[in-house]
């Protein structure tokens, strides 16, 4: 066990544990927007810098992916580290300026203006690529991925076209921490506007609910390589039958 | 089939026969078959000389085709032993001649012979040669005088001496302490001390170690990895067999541009043969130590280079830098323990062996030891590769190697370090180039890439051309680089195009904090030096820029106009006849007038005008 401070906070941490991990448990929050429990942590919007100081150094590091490895002081609202959230917020404010979330943190980090040209464009994606590594780590498909580099940087299908492996679970839009991917479920269908994508919904053999797509249940069998109850009813439904 | 080498006696044996016919007087031409010289067509000079010696009769002659020896911007190269008589500029036309003459006669030809640029005199000798004489060329030397596909050429050298001693005169530990007494620091871009990296790999638990080379070189404009590769493939061998036995290892990787095709059939063909002689392959020279290696192609983005991303390329993933919170030496390459240095790094290591860290670390200062290889270029007399000890001043290499500023223009800036290092000004001139003296000017050391710059240089649209070139290289996955950048670009535009404010200046300052402190890899944190030198040397061009909507270099299209002098225009109707966009009226024999509202500012009336009456102003 390592000794911790953390914003004055004196805990312990074992080897390898995150920083953001320490904050969680300690109630010390700290900004997150590329971060998801479910898949490994990228480190790529940098929001979540903090200071620390480690064998006599002092440096900023991303709490999201920087392990515990010796005794930690660990300072998450230093002079630096706000000032660096706030350039953060400023350039991603200008890049996505209808995102909610990014207005939202902007404005509790003291941005308002950017100082820079701001986008005229409704896309809210900050290109944290959590959609990218939802789809490929968890559903496991891979109908996702980031093409080009620097600022032309996005998630895409392949060639920009209908993705003939996407199932249209919907992951994508859950993991989603700026809302830049929508689902919109309409006449027993499923589109996704961002990958041009649509899908035919399923009913539940129960309840009459649209429940999954067509490609999902084919999938799913597939991967269970069989048949099975959760294919043709409804969760709800389902929860039904067990009680 | 070649023998294979079985003990350190068999490779002394095999020395001892490649250099018994050895006369020190007997007469050899080199002739440089670098990628430079190539584009000066040095093979069809080679065929030539071939031809012509058989011709005479005088095959005992030899012709050796080396490397490149530096001096790129004269080629073709040839050098003509044992006197050393350096030609330049040689075409196939001029070999009959050089037979006739200089070989067989011993007799100089005038026209092949290269004239200082600064005193206009004619110096025949490569070692009186400025460009020559103040280098400290220990690496490169080798380049000059061996065949890169030959292995025996590099074994007759000395070549692979180092390896044997260290496998049956050192332990492991001792190659590490070696190193580290040395001093060697990576030449790749950090500087880090390499038996640092060694000794953690040694000891970081793990039965699969690897070793790799970095020869990725994505610096728009060096080339010092290739020639090195091209010029010495034998010396980047031996320098990683040492330090795999050192760390443990027994599998490499050299990773290389595939851009570079002749680096690439050089080392492969270096491989192939290393293998046949048992320099590689189970059980090294005889020893119990065995070791081999194997190339990966890079796809050329710059960030490729990038020490993490490097890995994941190797990997057969998407090249993108990875936090580095855990260190390669213990989870690098597949998660194993990993070694990686540049090309350079990695030649320095048998000469370490060899000559003893006391001595190497005699060359260069107490922090920055042995040589560094720099790609001089920009507007000075002689360009090339230069190799340095470190210590020397900017002075040195740009007003000594270098011949000076072109044109007798003015020295203005010599940027250092590759895209993202920083320009430094004529009162730094006499900076050591040491890794930490050039990174507390501003700038660093980088991987060697040397700009020089004149008067003529606008050091906003310098900075505007870095940047424009990084935040195109950024790979885009973390924001503080992929926006910053942009935000970066977009500010300097405005200011090369007149409409920059005052304020801009403390965004740039913002901006470049944002890129330093909040960027994922090396290419980000190191991205805002072009600015940063640049406002704190050169501010007030930023400020005419901005206040006096000026570009005092006269480079900003922008800020500039074209005018034609009443008193100089003879109306002799050239600029008219050359103007793309019609912007030039005027009968002949009488004054001409640009149209401000048509010109482009293509400057080719200014270009074309023989009677200087056009001006930029
Ligand atoms: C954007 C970027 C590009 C790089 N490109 C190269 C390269 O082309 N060659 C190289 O040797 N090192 C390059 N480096 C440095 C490597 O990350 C690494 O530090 C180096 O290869 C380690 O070797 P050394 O210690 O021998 O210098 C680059 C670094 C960055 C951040
Ligand atoms: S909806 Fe398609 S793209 Fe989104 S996570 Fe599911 S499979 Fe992947
Ligand atoms: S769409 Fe959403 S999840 Fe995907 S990269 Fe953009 S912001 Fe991230
Ligand atoms: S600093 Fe630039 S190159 Fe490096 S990871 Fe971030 S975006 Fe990519
Ligand atoms: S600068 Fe170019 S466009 Fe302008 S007047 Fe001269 S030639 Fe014509
Ligand atoms: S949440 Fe840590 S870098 Fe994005």
């Amino acid at each position: 066990m390592f000794k911790v401070k953390i914003d004055g906070i004196e805990t312990e941490a074992a080897p390898e544990t995150t920083i953001l991990e320490v904050a969680n448990r300690e109630l010390v929050e700290i900004p997150t927007l590329c971060f998801n429990d479910n898949v490994e942590p990228r480190g790529a919007c940098r929001i979540c810098t903090v200071e620390v100081e480690i064998w006599g150094r002092k440096r900023l590091v991303t709490a999201c992916n920087y392990p515990i490895r010796g005794d930690i002081v660990i300072d998450t609202k230093s002079e630096k580290v706000m000032k660096l959230r706030r350039l953060i917020l400023e350039v991603l404010l200008a890049r996505t300026p209808k995102s909610e979330r990014i207005q939202e943190l902007a404005k509790k980090y003291g941005v308002s203006q950017p100082r820079f040209t701001v986008e005229k464009t409704d896309d809210k994606c900050i290109v944290c690529g959590l959609c990218v590594q939802v789809c490929r780590d968890i559903v496991g498909v891979s109908a996702l991925s980031l093409s080009e580099r620097g600022i032309l940087r996005k998630p895409e299908t392949p060639f920009d076209e209908a993705s003939s492996t996407c199932i249209g679970c919907g992951s994508c839009v859950y993991i989603c921490p700026t809302d830049a991917v929508t689902m919109i479920d309409k006449d027993g269908k499923r589109f996704f506007p961002r990958w041009k994508t649509e899908f035919k919904l399923v009913k539940c053999e129960s309840c009459d609910n649209l429940f999954m797509t067509d490609a999902q249940i084919k999938y799913l069998k597939k991967v269970m390589g069989k048949d099975d109850p959760c294919l043709h009813y409804c969760p709800n439904c389902l929860a039904l039958f067990k009680k | 089939m070649a023998k294979k080498i079985n003990s350190w006696n068999d490779l002394k044996a095999l020395y001892k026969e490649l250099n018994k016919d050895l006369d020190p007087k007997s007469q050899w031409i080199a002739i440089c078959e670098g990628t430079g010289c190539r584009v000066y067509g040095c093979l069809d000079v080679s065929k030539a000389l071939e031809g012509e010696l058989n011709k005479q009769n005088l095959t005992k002659v030899k012709i050796v085709h080396t490397g490149c020896h530096g001096f790129c911007e004269r080629g073709t190269l040839m050098v003509i032993h044992p006197e050393g008589i350096f030609y330049s500029r040689v075409k196939p036309e001029d070999v009959k001649e050089i037979v006739e003459k200089t070989v067989k006669n011993h007799e100089i030809i005038d026209r092949l012979v290269y004239v200082d640029p600064k005193t206009n005199s004619k110096i025949p000798y490569a070692k009186d040669i400025p460009f020559y004489k103040f280098q400290k060329r220990v690496l490169l030397s080798r380049n000059e005088e061996i065949n890169p596909t030959l292995i025996t050429d590099y074994i007759a050298h000395g070549g692979y001496n180092s390896l044997a001693k260290a496998l049956f005169e050192m332990a492991p530990d001792q190659v590490i302490k070696e190193v580290k007494d040395a001093g060697l620091r990576g030449r790749g871009g950090g500087g880090f001390l390499a038996a640092r990296k060694w000794e953690s790999s040694r000891k970081a638990e793990g039965d699969v170690k690897y070793i790799i080379c970095n020869a990725d070189e994505g610096d728009p404009g060096a080339y010092m990895d290739r020639s090195i590769i091209e010029g010495n493939p034998h010396s980047v061998l031996e320098g990683m067999i040492i330090g795999a036995y050192a760390v443990g290892s027994s599998n490499g990787y050299i990773y290389i541009r595939h851009e570079y095709p002749l680096a690439m059939h050089h080392i492969t063909e270096a491989i192939k043969q290393a293998r046949e002689y048992g320099f590689l392959g189970e059980n090294v020279l005889g020893s119990d130590f065995s070791f081999d290696l194997k190339i990966s192609r890079g796809g050329g983005a710059f960030v490729a280079g990038e020490s993490s991303a490097l890995i994941q390329s190797i990997e057969g993933k998407v090249a993108e830098p990875k936090a580095k919170y855990v260190h390669m030496a213990e989870h690098g390459l597949y998660s194993k323990p990993t070694v990686l240095n540049n090309v350079e790094t990695w030649a320095n290591v048998p000469l370490i062996i060899d000559m003893g860290s006391k001595k190497y670390s005699e060359i260069g200062t107490k922090t920055s030891t042995g040589t560094k290889i720099f790609s001089l270029v920009g507007k000075i007399n002689n360009t090339g590769l230069v190799e340095v000890p470190m210590g020397i001043s900017l002075r040195q290499i740009i007003f000594d190697i270098g011949g000076g500023i072109k044109n007798n223009k003015k020295f203005k800036a010599v940027q250092t370090g590759g895209p993202s290092g920083g320009v430094l000004p004529e009162k730094l001139l006499d900076l050591p180039v040491d890794f930490d003296r050039l990174t507390e000017a501003g700038s660093m050391m980088g991987s060697g890439g040397m700009i020089v710059m004149d008067e003529d240089n606008c050091m906003v649209d310098v900075a505007k051309y870095f940047i424009a070139f990084l935040q195109e290289e950024s790979c885009g996955k973390c924001v503080p680089c992929r926006e910053g950048l942009k935000q970066m670009l977009e500010i300097l535009e405005k200011i090369c195009s007149g409409k920059g404010e005052m304020s801009d200046l403390d965004t740039l300052n913002d901006l470049s904090q944002l890129l330093t402190d909040g960027s994922l890899c090396g290419l980000g944190n190191s991205a805002a030096n072009p600015v940063l030198s640049s406002l704190q040397y050169f501010r007030d061009e930023y400020e005419t820029h901005i206040k006096d909507k000026k570009c005092p270099a006269k480079v900003c299209k922008a800020l500039i106009k074209y005018r034609i002098i009443e008193d100089k225009c003879t109306g002799c109707h050239l600029c008219l006849k050359n103007c793309p966009s019609h912007a030039i009226t005027g009968q002949v024999k009488k004054l001409h007038t640009i149209h401000d509202d048509k010109c482009i500012k293509c400057g080719i009336c200014y270009d074309v005008c023989k009677f200087d009456a056009v001006i930029k102003e």
